[in-house]
């Protein structure tokens, strides 16, 4: 296989070839941030014909000039939209940016130009195939991003997460990664589940390594408890 | 080195990179020494990202890193850019893609001549379908000796109706092009149609005695129309070919390659069918202009954009860049 072949079809390779495994964006988020600039779109052109209609027609303009204006402006935003919007905010357009997608080149790069251009006057044509295509390609992408060269990624803003800062002997990354994602997403779980799952981790650590726990104060919950016996920290 | 130790030993670069790549974003000039810097902590950064997606899988240090590599490599890499302004667009990327590209814009052009010689036949033997084709009520002015085209000038004030052609001849040549992308059966459709639809208003005209009138209409602006339409049809085949016959070459490259190609056809062809919009309604059918002349914009236009399009001096020039010709990213 060449090293095209991996970067086009499996995964995305930076620098000294280590693939970047690039959080790609499914058919529901990309069907969410579609949906939402199609709203915004149908919107703009109820202003645009209400809106500049109304005021071209106090403007004192030759005949029938406000209305060839107006049919201009409808077939820009129509093909204009997702271009300018995608090369104006970096790969972003509002409803890419409210569901947090962005626009990425097919090495994982700003993309170019061309590609937006092109993935953005092929999608009348992905209405119809686009879906389909998503959901096949390993890559996540629809008819104008294998043209375009592009790829649509997941692009959120950082979050705060806890990490271990040391573990009992024997234990590894399975079990740092377990410990994590407990104290990540403790407040998403439901009732006291939370604390029961840490009483467990709790109880392992005690077994494994017990000097970890001599300082901790007995009348601590058990996720802060957790939090201090492995020196856990936000980064 | 245990996951513990991993991330005391590193998580200093990363922060520090995190702050680079953050301050970097939002100066958006950076010069060169700056990064370099950034580009060296990346380095660090990607390495470590892979240390810990094969060592220390699905940590909260893992996701980190996987992130910050994405955000460095986003930042750092660009693809190519060719844009070199207007005129050299214009006057050399667009006909050296037009020439490399000649042979399948040879193929929409040949289809859309057949069909229309199919049509003007169907016409004038079967008048009946060519009735069909063009709507009783176009067939009725015919009879009463008058074009549906005048009303161009009587009924709608000239402004909407250059609007309109434009926005409806762009939105032709926009679908002719799109359609490409299924498998160009789109192209092949639009050419079809507007081969047929051109044989068969000839063939009706002419069965009326009302060509003569028609092809004075259409002397000033229908040549480069036409032509512009089959023109995006063609590069629409262009687009087709990358996706069903990549030849010897990786599909994604033979994409690539094809799309690009068929973008630059589609924006050399495009900005001309709005001055066209302008003959359409301003001089196509004024009736104080003598047909001599009407066939002479027809004729210089048609002259210039294929002048623009096959320049010949082009190959005098010094090497183009053009993505099709070259390929890679460089730092941005």
């Amino acid at each position: 296989m060449t090293e095209d072949d991996l970067r086009d079809d499996q995964a995305v390779l930076g620098l000294d070839n280590i693939a970047l495994d690039l959080p790609l964006a499914g058919i529901g988020s990309r069907v969410m941030a579609v949906l939402i600039d199609y709203l915004l779109l149908s919107v703009l052109f109820l202003v645009v014909i209400l809106g500049g209609g109304l005021a071209l027609s106090f403007a004192d303009l030759p005949w029938g000039l406000d209305l060839a204006i107006l049919l201009l402006a409808v077939f820009t935003i129509n093909w204009g939209y997702f271009i300018a919007f995608e090369l104006l905010w970096s790969g972003q357009t509002p409803g890419k940016r409210a569901v947090g997608l962005r626009v990425v080149g097919r090495r994982g790069g700003t993309p170019g130009g061309s590609g937006i251009w092109i993935r953005n006057l092929v999608r009348d044509i992905d209405v119809l195939v686009g879906a389909v295509l998503i959901v096949s390609d390993p890559m996540c992408r629809r008819l104008g991003d294998r043209l375009g060269g592009t790829l649509v990624v997941h692009d959120r803003p950082p979050q705060p997460a806890p990490v271990v800062g040391r573990l009992p002997d024997g234990w590894g990354a399975r079990e740092a990664a377990v410990v994590e994602a407990l104290l990540e997403r403790a407040d998403e779980l439901e009732g006291d589940r939370a604390e029961q799952l840490a009483e467990r981790l709790l109880r392992l650590v005690a077994r494994q390594a017990p000097q970890l726990l001599e300082d901790l104060p007995g009348d601590v919950p058990a996720l802060d408890a957790l939090r201090a016996a492995l020196a856990v920290r936000e980064t | 080195m245990d996951y513990p130790r991993f991330v005391t030993a590193r998580q200093p670069i990363w922060d520090r990179f995190e702050g680079d790549l953050s301050f970097a974003t939002k100066a958006r000039d950076l010069d060169h020494q700056g990064l370099e810097t950034l580009a060296m902590s990346y380095r660090q950064v990607l390495h470590d990202h892979a240390l810990a997606a094969a060592r220390f899988p699905d940590t909260s240090a893992a996701r980190r890193l996987r992130r910050l590599a994405f955000e460095g490599n986003r930042f750092l890499y660009r693809e190519r850019s060719t844009h070199r302004g207007m005129l050299w667009f214009f006057f050399r990327t667009f006909p050296t893609t037009f020439r490399r590209q000649l042979p399948t814009l040879g193929v929409a052009a040949a289809l859309f001549g057949l069909l229309a010689v199919f049509g003007l036949a169907v016409a004038i033997y079967r008048p009946g379908l060519g009735v069909a084709m063009v709507g009783a009520e176009a067939v009725e002015g015919l009879r009463q000796g008058h074009l549906w085209t005048e009303h161009l000038t009587t009924t709608v004030p000239p402004g909407v109706s250059s609007s309109g052609i434009a926005t409806n001849n762009l939105s032709v040549a926009l679908m002719a092009w799109a359609g490409g992308a299924l498998a160009g059966l789109g192209s092949l459709w639009v050419l079809a149609l507007n081969g047929l639809m051109l044989g068969a208003v000839i063939g009706l005209t002419l069965h009326y005695s009302m060509a003569g009138a028609l092809l004075e209409f259409i002397s000033a602006h229908g040549p480069l129309e036409l032509t512009i339409i089959i023109v995006c049809a063609g590069g629409g085949l262009v687009l087709a070919r990358g996706l069903v016959a990549a030849d010897d070459r990786p599909r994604a490259e033979a994409l690539r390659q094809e799309a690009t190609d068929a973008l630059v056809i589609l924006g050399g062809s495009l900005p001309w069918l709005l001055l066209l919009a302008l003959v359409e309604v301003l001089i196509s059918p004024a009736p104080d202009l003598p047909v001599s002349l009407k066939v002479g914009i027809g004729l210089a236009l048609e002259v210039l954009f294929l002048s623009l399009a096959l320049n010949p001096l082009v190959d005098r020039l010094p090497p183009d860049h053009t993505p099709a010709a070259s390929k890679g990213e460089h730092h941005g």
